[in-house]
């Protein structure tokens, strides 16, 4: 037997032996699994509102069908009357768009929970100023997520700090120091037992992970790439902190000072690190905020007070997405539209206003990336997970260029005086939204930094091995 | 008490030695002073954009010119909630509670622009603030300078000497835990001076009183907080042989009572108790006005009954003959029966988010930080409770201002309202509660910290005989 292999067989044993620590394994394991089973149950009362916002929308649609079968449109006259009629068809349908929680999301909620999550649509309202907000406990919004996730960022390390942080130090309190000294260089007895350390982390790990696939309902043949990035991130993760306890146990000092410095280290870097970046960031403009949300009544005032030409003019010199046409004789039904896209445009500006600034902070957030490895931690499972802001913005452009696109559909019918039957209501755009994956190269680039500290604590740490365990 | 005093002197000449707790002590005193400085700043810029946009939506209020009374109702009124003073001492859940509301007739809108909705997950990390040190940081630092104070003593044989000088165990504990107690009880009070003297300089007698009891509250309860934490540190230091497996525990335990527990408590009760769904709670609100609740009739039956008797009292067989528009009497019994069904709905909301809340409140019983956490919210105005609370006023606002436009639109000498009338109609104004109040709610906390305080006491007076002195 190698001199490697009998090493990991006495830590195996040691390990076996050491009650408290299997002890803690167990507690581990349990609280890990009900962190798999609390995401479950999230991401499944999400799915539940959104099959019965699906219930509704099926219902309005019918309801709409049926209110569209009735149009007759077969003379000019009637035209002229049923132009409201592809607009009540529309707000009949009561038309949302949802943000699905995607399976990863079971494991890595991320900020799920409290951004909204579906829109409604319907061509009257910007989105932005009619958003929806499910009903929270601000106290577990504030607590956070016991997801699989906050297992591995927050108690993997812990772990981790109480396997390694004697390694070579409880071998000098236990007396029997010298004795291995003798055997085997120190420096090759502290990599083998971090190595079998980091090995019983790892598949303890993959252990979780594999159990939280198997219950969100991953599979191999749908999600295998985002596994292997899922599983690429914990392996990162697990390899940062081991790299950190390698550097600290490398200068060769007490089983307290090495145990006082790590759990320095880990409130460092997991709390006080992330909070004063939070601190750092920006609080909401409120105004902005009222501006873009509050889009009707008084604050259109100005839209509805334009006269009929006025409005028309305006509407003209905005810029079209779809092309528009110009019409001879305007109707009231024209002079609404023209009146509801100047709204809805406006509404849209200062939520754009809005994102813009929220997207410039978050690149704000990303580029103290080099000084945060946790945060980056968590902003890679939520990147798997389309649990984080940015996938959010994503999701919110989306909804917005579809409802543009339902909008400008509704105009091309009304201002053409296009006929409106079934046909035509078949043929309303319908909304898609793909998350972009998050693939290995963009996994690489964020974690270049965490890549970079962990050369850097085992560079450190293999000279400091070198030196002082001679 | 000379005794205790002698060993108080002792524990602090050592500690003046020992280089560690200089750099602890600095350490604290940075870290104290950034928190003051960094939540200051951000109560003056979310105090600023909050009186920014509520003048903006008053003037808009004010100067709607002559409008339908009913229409003005309609176009409601924004409310802002005030940026508390305290709440830069511990935020609380405020970034997680929508801060301004739109009041309208006819309906009740939720608090929107939930800091949290806009931001990363970095906010899930929580913010570096005065509070987070009180609860969190300080109690590690009293853990790390105070795990070795006996073990350091039986390790160096001055156990041995003080014992044969007739010093006994139990004075010395005592006498060590008061040591400590006090020199973070002197950090705190430094830390809140500072806070007192920004505050003074800021609102200068404004409100003083009430926000000198909450801070001397405040130092009361984290005196007995320090107090729980160093005596269990300091004894299971006598207790213990090896200071790095006590430090192990040590820090296992502040993670399973500040990180854990908190964490799982909050997420337990949201699974025991689920909230309703937006969708389900506006279902459940149609419902009741269509079959009606306790004593109120269904809806249709009310306005018909209201109708009839309207018309009764006057002696009139059409509501036209009135000798006032009956719309806004109309209006205003319907509001009446809406808020009714609003009242009972909401309630449940509230009863259920209690409900949740109640796990983590019966877990302070077992975990001091729960107790101090839910108590610091309290004192500094940042709880759930405080949000309901303006959730009430706001509700409160928005029925006399809706009574009185359809008060107008029923008496008024014409439709619509003058110009000046708005002038009329006081500006909403959010009243804070009393510190006594604040803690009536929080009782079992309360309870529990005294609880806590009287057992560990009692641990250290009659415990000591059980533990091995040499």
């Amino acid at each position: 037997m190698s001199t490697r292999l009998m090493i990991w067989h006495y830590q195996f044993l040691l390990l076996m032996r050491n009650k408290q620590l299997l002890i803690s394994f167990l507690i581990l394991i349990a609280l890990a699994f009900y962190a798999i089973l609390y995401g479950q149950h999230f991401r499944e009362r999400q799915q539940t509102i959104v099959q019965g916002i699906e219930e509704k929308i099926a219902i309005n649609d019918s309801i709409a069908r049926k209110f569209v079968l009735k149009i007759d449109t077969s003379s000019e006259i009637r035209k002229q009357n049923f132009q409201y009629r592809p607009m009540a068809a529309d707000v009949i349908m009561r038309k949302f768009v949802v943000y699905n929680p995607s399976e990863f999301s079971a494991l890595s909620i991320g900020q799920k929970d409290t951004y909204p999550y579906y829109h409604d649509v319907n061509t009257n309202n910007s989105l932005h100023s009619s958003v929806i907000q499910e009903m929270h406990n601000p106290n577990k919004l504030q607590a956070g997520n016991f997801d699989l996730s906050f297992i591995i960022i927050y108690l993997i390390p812990l772990l981790i700090i109480a396997l390694s942080y004697n390694v070579i130090s409880g071998e000098q309190d236990l007396r029997t120091y010298t004795l291995l000294r003798i055997q085997i260089p120190i420096s090759k007895l502290i990599i083998y037992k971090l190595e079998f350390q980091f090995l019983l982390v790892v598949g303890l790990v993959l252990f979780f992970n594999i159990a939280g696939f198997l219950i969100s309902g991953l599979t191999i043949q749908d999600d295998l790439y985002n596994m292997m990035v899922w599983i690429s991130i914990n392996v990162l993760y697990i390899l940062f902190w081991f790299s950190i306890c390698y550097l600290i146990i490398s200068f060769n000092s007490s089983s307290s000072l090495n145990a006082l410095l790590l759990g320095s280290i880990w409130i460092i870097l997991v709390m006080v690190v992330p909070s004063a970046i939070n601190n750092i960031s920006n609080p909401p403009n409120e105004d902005e905020l009222i501006k873009s949300t509050f889009r009707r009544g008084r604050e259109t005032d100005v839209h509805h007070e334009l006269t009929q030409q006025q409005a028309l003019d305006s509407f003209y010199r905005l810029k079209h997405p779809y092309p528009v046409p110009i019409i001879k004789n305007p109707g009231a039904a024209d002079i609404m539209h023209a009146q509801r896209e100047l709204i809805n445009r406006e509404a849209n500006m200062y939520a754009g206003y809005v994102i813009k600034r929220q997207k410039k902070q978050f690149n704000e957030v990303l580029a103290y990336g080099p000084i945060n490895p946790i945060f980056i931690t968590q902003y890679a499972f939520n990147q798997v997970a389309a649990t984080e802001l940015n996938s959010y913005l994503m999701y919110l452009d989306s909804a917005e260029s579809y409802q543009t696109k339902r909008r400008y559909y509704i105009y091309d019918l009304m201002m053409n005086r296009k006929d409106f039957g079934i046909k035509e209501y078949e043929k309303f755009p319908e909304f898609t939204f793909q998350q972009p994956t998050y693939t290995f190269s963009k996994f690489s680039k964020d974690s270049i930094y965490i890549a970079g500290i962990i050369v850097l604590s085992l560079g450190i740490g293999f000279r400091q091995t070198k030196k002082r365990f001679l | 008490m000379n005794k205790y005093w002698n060993i108080i002197r002792y524990e602090w000449l050592l500690l003046r030695r020992d280089r560690a707790f200089a750099i602890l002590f600095g350490f604290v005193l940075v870290l104290s002073l950034y928190t003051i400085f960094v939540g200051y700043k951000k109560y003056q810029y979310v105090k600023h954009q909050r009186e920014q946009a509520a003048s903006k939506q008053r003037k808009l209020f004010l100067n709607q010119g002559e409008v339908n009374a009913h229409m003005a109702a309609h176009y409601g009124y924004i409310v802002v909630k005030p940026s508390s003073l305290l709440s830069f001492v511990d935020p609380g859940v405020e970034p997680y509670t929508g801060t301004t509301i739109r009041l309208e007739a006819h309906q009740q809108n939720d608090p929107v622009f939930v800091p949290a909705s806009g931001q990363s997950s970095l906010i899930r990390f929580g913010e570096l603030s005065f509070g987070l040190l009180l609860q969190v940081i300080f109690p590690l630092l009293i853990i790390f300078s105070s795990y070795r104070s006996v073990i350091n003593d039986r390790e160096n044989g001055t156990l041995k000497l003080l014992l044969s000088q007739g010093v006994s165990l139990r004075t010395l504990i005592l006498g060590k835990v008061l040591t400590y107690t006090m020199i973070y009880l002197f950090f705190l009070i430094i830390s809140v001076l500072i806070y007192a003297l920004v505050v003074k300089m800021e609102i200068g007698t404004y409100a003083w009183d009430q926000i000198l009891y909450r801070l001397l509250f405040m130092i009361l309860i984290f005196f007995l907080y320090y107090f729980i934490i160093a005596s269990i540190t300091v004894f299971l230091s006598a207790v213990y042989n090896s200071s790095s497996a006590l430090l192990v525990t040590l820090l296992a335990l502040w993670f399973v009572f500040s990180i854990i527990m908190p964490k799982a408590t909050a997420n337990f009760g949201a699974q025991y108790a689920p909230l309703q769904s937006k969708q389900s709670f506006n279902k459940s609100m149609v419902e009741a006005s269509k079959t009606g609740i306790d004593k109120l009739p269904p809806i249709e039956e009310y306005k018909q009954h209201f109708r009839d008797s309207l018309m009764n009292a006057y002696h009139v067989t059409d509501l036209k003959d009135l000798p006032f528009r009956s719309s806004g009497v109309l209006m205003q019994a319907d509001e009446t029966y809406r808020n009714v069904i609003y009242d009972h709905a909401f309630g449940g909301y509230k009863d259920t988010i209690r409900l949740q809340n109640s796990i983590a409140t019966f877990s302070s019983l077992l975990n001091p930080f729960q107790a101090i956490k839910n108590l610091s919210m309290a004192i500094c105005a940042s709880d759930v409770e405080h949000h309901f609370l303006f959730l009430e006023q706001g509700e409160r606002y928005r029925r006399k201002l809706v009574a009185e436009l359809n008060h107008q639109d029923a008496y008024g000498e014409h439709e619509d309202v003058s110009k000046d009338y708005f002038h009329r109609i006081p500006d909403f104004s959010y009243q804070s509660p009393s510190i006594a109040w604040s803690i009536a709610r929080r009782k079992l906390e309360l309870t529990s910290i005294g609880l806590w305080s009287v057992i560990l006491l009692g641990l250290l007076i009659s415990g000591t005989l059980f533990i091995k002195k040499i």
